[in-house]
């Protein structure tokens, strides 16, 4: 059985934005033989950070999983201690962190069922000379990490964009 | 999983059949990515997973597209305007999608750790609001879920894996 519905936009619709500034990226990278051990670290993650905001990690072509994580800044050094020892003494793993970076996120709807949803985000950053260090688009979300400060920046170019009921800043 | 606890989570769902194509560019300054999104865009392909990274020398992309369009993907990647970036395609990969993540890291952990103890590939991860959503290999999808039913409690009622229905965008 088939349905179809049938509607025009003339802009791509969001069910909202989010703009969050203050965090750090952390770049963890390890051995995909060592995948087994870095997931009980990874639970251990709780005992220095209180929430993620976003999580992509990537297997590349030298067997490495290089992992991204988004959390808040005030973890940092927690979140670096603790890596730091894990990481000091293992061959081909190291952790890096960049900040203070920014967030910023939108969600539906059926972003994983429609053509374009992406590349419409990725060219109007391009065009405004935004920097996305970091993007994970899945399901009905789309996340991209900049710099400092071009994440507000980048706000508006969402905004201009994408038609966006809703706006929250934090 | 502690003191042989299952994790309970709302659900799993299974993606249909995918390629996922991995990008590397040469330098930071090379932005061949932006392109070649334009090009999928134009034939109308749904990326329905991406991931990327410009934190190294060498900006990478991965991303998802339904199987059916690996000829189409594959022309355009074949463009000469894209001969300078590394291109590396895995025919046959499915989305695992987790609900909810509650934004704590156990679930993401815990899954990390089994697909490495049962050495399952991991091609590539991203949360997204409320799920996390994990690339493998297509024709594990049913043994993994299997699996992962060892340390996963789903709801009694929970919806299928595979979704009954497919969502087509159709240009008029």
């Amino acid at each position: 059985m088939e349905t179809v519905a049938v509607y025009k936009e003339e802009r791509v619709k969001v069910y909202g934005i989010t703009e969050k500034s203050d965090l750090a990226l952390g770049i963890l990278r390890f051995p995909i033989n060592k995948t087994e051990l870095w997931g009980l670290r990874i639970i251990d993650f709780e005992n220095s950070i209180k929430r993620f905001e976003l999580v992509t990690y990537h297997s590349t072509n030298k067997n490495i999983i290089e992992l991204h994580l988004l959390y808040d800044q005030k973890d940092s050094k927690s979140l670096s201690d603790k890596v730091g020892k894990w990481t000091e003494n293992e061959e081909a793993t190291d952790f890096n962190i960049i900040q203070p970076v920014d967030i910023l996120y939108l969600f539906g709807p059926h972003f994983q069922d429609r053509f374009g949803i992406v590349e419409t985000a990725f060219n109007a950053f391009l065009k405004n000379n935004i920097n996305i260090l970091v993007s994970g688009c899945a399901g009905t979300s789309m996340y991209f990490v900049t710099s400092k400060n071009q994440g507000h920046i980048g706000l508006k170019i969402l905004q201009d964009t994408f038609l966006i009921p809703t706006t929250i800043m934090t | 999983m502690e003191d042989g606890q299952k994790v309970r989570i709302g659900g799993i769902k299974f993606s249909e059949e995918l390629v996922q194509v991995e990008v590397v560019c040469q330098s930071p300054e090379d932005s061949s990515i932006y392109p070649l999104l334009q090009l999928i865009a134009d034939k109308n392909i749904n990326i329905t997973f991406l991931c990327y990274s410009l934190v190294t020398q060498k900006p990478e992309t991965v991303f998802c597209v339904n199987h059916s369009e690996l000829h189409e993907i594959q022309r355009i990647l074949n463009k000469s305007s894209l001969r300078n970036i590394n291109i590396n395609i895995i025919p046959s990969v499915g989305t695992l999608t987790f609900f909810p993540h509650r934004n704590q890291f156990r679930l993401l952990g815990l899954l990390t750790n089994f697909f490495g103890s049962h050495k399952f590939p991991i091609h590539s991860l991203s949360t997204s609001i409320s799920a996390i959503a994990l690339n493998t290999d297509y024709n594990l999808l049913d043994i993994i879920a299997e699996r992962l039913l060892n340390i996963i409690e789903l709801p009694e009622n929970h919806a299928p894996f595979r979704q009954g229905f497919r969502v087509t965008q159709i240009q008029l």
